[in-house]
């Protein structure tokens, strides 16, 4: 018996999300080794320069937005399901959100693809951040528009699933993996209010003519207050499958469950109130803003400290428990044969490395260094690239025969997967790092300039175009890789009663060493809303004061 | 937790602890014998690599650089 | 797995991957590590003087220097800047004689502009016009390729030596960072 055989509907809902999240993937990823190839000149037969904006867009929006949120959808309908025991409380609303947000998605999709259509008036160049006076095609935004609300809707099915089972369970603790759910889902509510106001206030009457002027600071500051919290949306889950299921696959236990919970409950109160971080170079806000969010962006440092603590001290347990011994030498004893352990445990290394480059962006001085330079995408490709990516393509190779009732197939291929996506992310975000320290802009197709050469601190500059490149396409194999394992395990795996052992053990220290404060969801979320209202609330009313829409604002704060 | 509860083994193996079920497992740890040394000594790796970039960091901010906006 | 071959086949798998995969990375960020530190703290100084990046040391000409500073009679640098407007990239220059009361003619020539793109500008194109008498004034601009920047100046001036002789004396003007100014009435 596994997932599928409990819980067939619920099942059924994990994997259209799944298949939606690996066709963005498929195509997303694609992009991105078009980019790779194109920016640094080594290929650009595929598309025009004016085009590469399309795909840059194409790119960002549909790995960073719909790949993740698809995905932790999937996950979540997962884990809520096993960890409550229910089944979707009505099956008729869980369809309704999914298909929300597959209808957004495809809108979304379509304005963007349009570029590439020649003479085409639907298109969504924008980037993945569309700052105006960048303006996409109305379509575009009201799709993003439906995936949030969707995913809004997703959060509410989970919430309803967890009062239905608290009004049985009366007495009961949160299970970890529900717990963390729901406050990843209560982060999400929190810091997509930026987005909603900026969308359907600003950018869908600005795309549709309704209104003709926009104020380009307003929407920028709105987007990151959604910004920056996007990111922990996506690495939250990450950290699910680290706390969760990282242990058992290291063949240990988690450390501490209250840990555990205490890292969520932070991420949901400082999540939100560090987008400024992201606008250190944009005059009309106040310094002293900036600073708050510095300050407040340095102390989320703590929960992932506390993170590397503990899921490092499960492997090592999993690790003793194996037969490791010594300092360091019980690492060899971790099953680096295992697909889903190694992706999830490189995923980790390489967030210990953008820890590094994150620092760096977090301090406003040194920020000016590297601000919109390469470095950044080479930041984020650590982060959201690997950390989450590879951590959910890791963990699929243990989902997916619980969700499908298939054993694996291809395990060889499966295992060198993650290897490659490692070494390939490695050669490429290196380049862009050092790349970025010379000034090698972001978001440019031809980033050469006649007259002027970048000087590297060492180095040149064709050895790293090269890194980039063979970076790329070693992260297209191994995506290649992931999905053939996908699509042939999923259609022709072999059928099992129990296709892979899907227990997960009891915390080291369970919960009930947790204090009970910890799950008290109402002050948590008043106290996440407190901090956002005192972040942004005065900056916010300063911006608008002169007219929501007005463009006169003075480029500094007054 | 409920994972227990949702993963309803066999009889005959519901007694037997997790890792005595695993053959990989070679023995038990519990929380109060295991020390979780390997996971200081990274720790520390890691916070001698943050301490070092950090002085670093005063060599590439304040004593390699003239100021400078625009060349 | 349950053969002793594909075992150890599987074993070799993982150390060519773990050797592959994770030690070539860590010999790139090792590089890295090393070579930044090397630049940045040993080769610094080194750098710094053969690149002429110690402002202090090697400043240029800018803005209320001295000319000829040696000779009979200087000149100051009251103006030098790059005008830009939308056409145009102009490098701009006015002289003043210091000391009016001996010099009533200010003869002065630029002979040739050294320019960032290594490229020099030399000939007619410069044209004087004088603007004051007392104390003589003149002021030339010259049109430059866009973006480029001048760097050096040959300039030259009758100097007298004697009661009626002079001497046509050059000197060679390393400039600072020169100014650019947009200039919205051209």
């Amino acid at each position: 018996m596994t997932f599928i055989h409990k819980y067939p509907k619920a099942a059924k809902v994990a994997k259209a999300n799944f298949i939606v999240a690996f066709i963005a993937l498929a195509i997303g990823g694609l992009f991105g080794f078009v980019q790779a190839l194109h920016r640094t000149n080594v290929f650009r037969g595929f598309f025009n320069s004016g085009e590469y904006y399309t795909l840059l867009t194409g790119h960002g929006v549909l790995l960073a937005l719909i790949f993740t949120t698809f995905f932790i959808a999937g996950l979540f309908v997962w884990g809520v399901t096993r960890s409550l025991d229910r089944e979707p409380e009505n099956l008729t609303f869980t369809w309704s959100w999914f298909w929300l947000m597959t209808i957004g998605l495809v809108m979304a999709t379509i304005a963007i693809l349009g570029g590439l259509v020649p003479d085409s008036s639907i298109r969504a160049a924008v980037l993945y951040t569309f700052y105006p006076p960048l303006q996409a095609h109305p379509m575009f935004y009201i799709g993003l528009a439906l995936v949030v609300v969707g995913s809004w809707m997703a959060g509410a099915d989970w919430f309803w699933s967890y009062r239905k089972w608290r009004a049985e369970n009366p007495n009961e603790r949160i299970p970890i993996l529900a717990f963390m759910t729901l406050f990843t889902m209560l982060m999400w509510y929190v810091c997509t209010i930026g987005l909603a106001l900026e969308v359907v206030g600003l950018l869908i009457p600005w795309s549709l003519g309704w209104v003709t002027e926009i104020e380009p600071l307003l929407p920028r500051t709105l987007f990151w207050f959604f910004g920056h919290a996007v990111v922990y949306f996506w690495l939250l889950p990450a950290y699910y499958v680290w706390y969760a299921i990282l242990p058992k696959l290291s063949g240990g236990r988690l450390f501490s469950d209250s840990m555990t919970r205490i890292v969520f409950i932070i991420f949901l109160l400082l999540s939100t109130p560090v987008g400024y971080h992201h606008q250190y170079a944009d005059a009309g806000i106040s310094v002293g803003f900036k600073f708050y969010a510095m300050a407040t962006t340095l102390l989320i440092l703590l929960p992932s400290l506390i993170t590397l603590f503990t899921v490092v001290a499960s492997m090592e347990h999993g690790a003793r428990q194996r037969g490791g011994k010594g300092y360091l030498k019980w690492i060899g004893k971790l099953p680096w044969d295992s697909p889903a352990f190694v992706g999830c445990a490189l995923a980790g290394i390489m967030f210990a490395a953008g820890g590094f480059s994150g620092m760096i962006n977090a301090s406003m001085n040194i920020n000016v260094l590297i601000h919109n330079t390469i470095w950044v995408p080479g930041h984020f490709h650590l982060t959201v690239g690997t950390a989450v990516a590879l951590t959910f393509m890791a963990i699929t190779y243990w989902l997916l025969p619980q969700l499908t009732g298939r054993k694996l197939k291809y395990k060889t291929l499966a295992l060198i997967q993650p290897y490659a996506w490692f070494l390939g992310m490695t050669l490429m975000s290196n380049a862009m790092h050092r790349a970025g320290l010379a000034g090698v802009p972001r978001r440019t197709a031809e980033p050469e300039y006649s007259g002027f050469d970048f000087e590297p601190i060492f180095g040149t500059m064709t050895e790293m175009k090269w890194q980039i490149a063979i970076g790329g396409t070693i992260l297209m194999i191994s995506l290649i890789l992931f999905l053939w394992v996908v699509v042939a395990s999923w259609l022709a795996g072999e059928k099992s009663d129990k296709p892979v052992d899907d227990y997960i053990p009891e915390p080291l220290s369970g919960v009930e060493h947790t204090p009970a404060i910890l799950d008290n969801m109402k002050l948590w979320f008043g106290l996440a809303l407190l901090l956002v209202v005192l972040a942004y609330a005065f900056p916010l009313w300063e911006m608008v004061a002169d007219g929501i829409f007005s463009p006169g604002a003075l480029p500094r704060p007054s | 937790m409920p994972e227990e509860k949702s993963n309803p083994t066999n009889n005959n193996e519901s007694e037997k602890s997790w890792e005595e079920r695993n053959p990989d497992i070679v023995r038990e740890i519990t929380i109060d014998e295991y020390q979780p040394y390997g996971t200081l000594t990274l720790t520390l790796i890691y916070f001698a690599i943050v301490a070092l970039m950090w002085v670093f960091m005063y060599f590439v901010e304040f004593a390699g650089n003239a100021p400078s906006i625009i060349d | 797995m349950s053969e002793e071959k594909s075992d150890n086949s599987t074993k070799k798998l993982v150390k060519i991957l773990v050797i592959v995969g994770i030690g070539v990375p860590v010999l790139v960020e090792l590089m890295t590590l090393f070579n930044l530190i090397n630049v940045q703290i040993f080769e610094d100084e080194k750098d710094a003087n053969s690149q002429g990046f110690d402002v202090e040391d090697v400043r240029g000409f800018g803005e209320g220097d001295t000319l000829f500073s040696d000779q009979a009679s200087v000149v100051v640098i009251d103006e030098l800047r790059i005008k830009v407007s939308a056409q145009e990239w102009r490098f701009a220059l006015g002289l003043t004689s210091a000391d009016s009361s001996s010099q009533d003619e200010l003869e002065i020539s630029v002979d040739s502009l050294s320019l960032q793109s290594k490229k020099m500008l030399s000939g007619d194109n410069n044209s004087w016009e004088v603007k004051q008498s007392a104390p003589a004034q003149v002021y030339g601009e010259w049109i430059l390729p866009n973006g480029d920047i001048p760097t050096k100046l040959f300039i030259s001036s009758d100097q007298k030596t004697g009661k009626d002789s002079t001497k046509k004396v050059s000197q060679e003007v390393p400039l600072d960072k020169v100014p650019v100014r947009y200039n919205q009435n051209q």
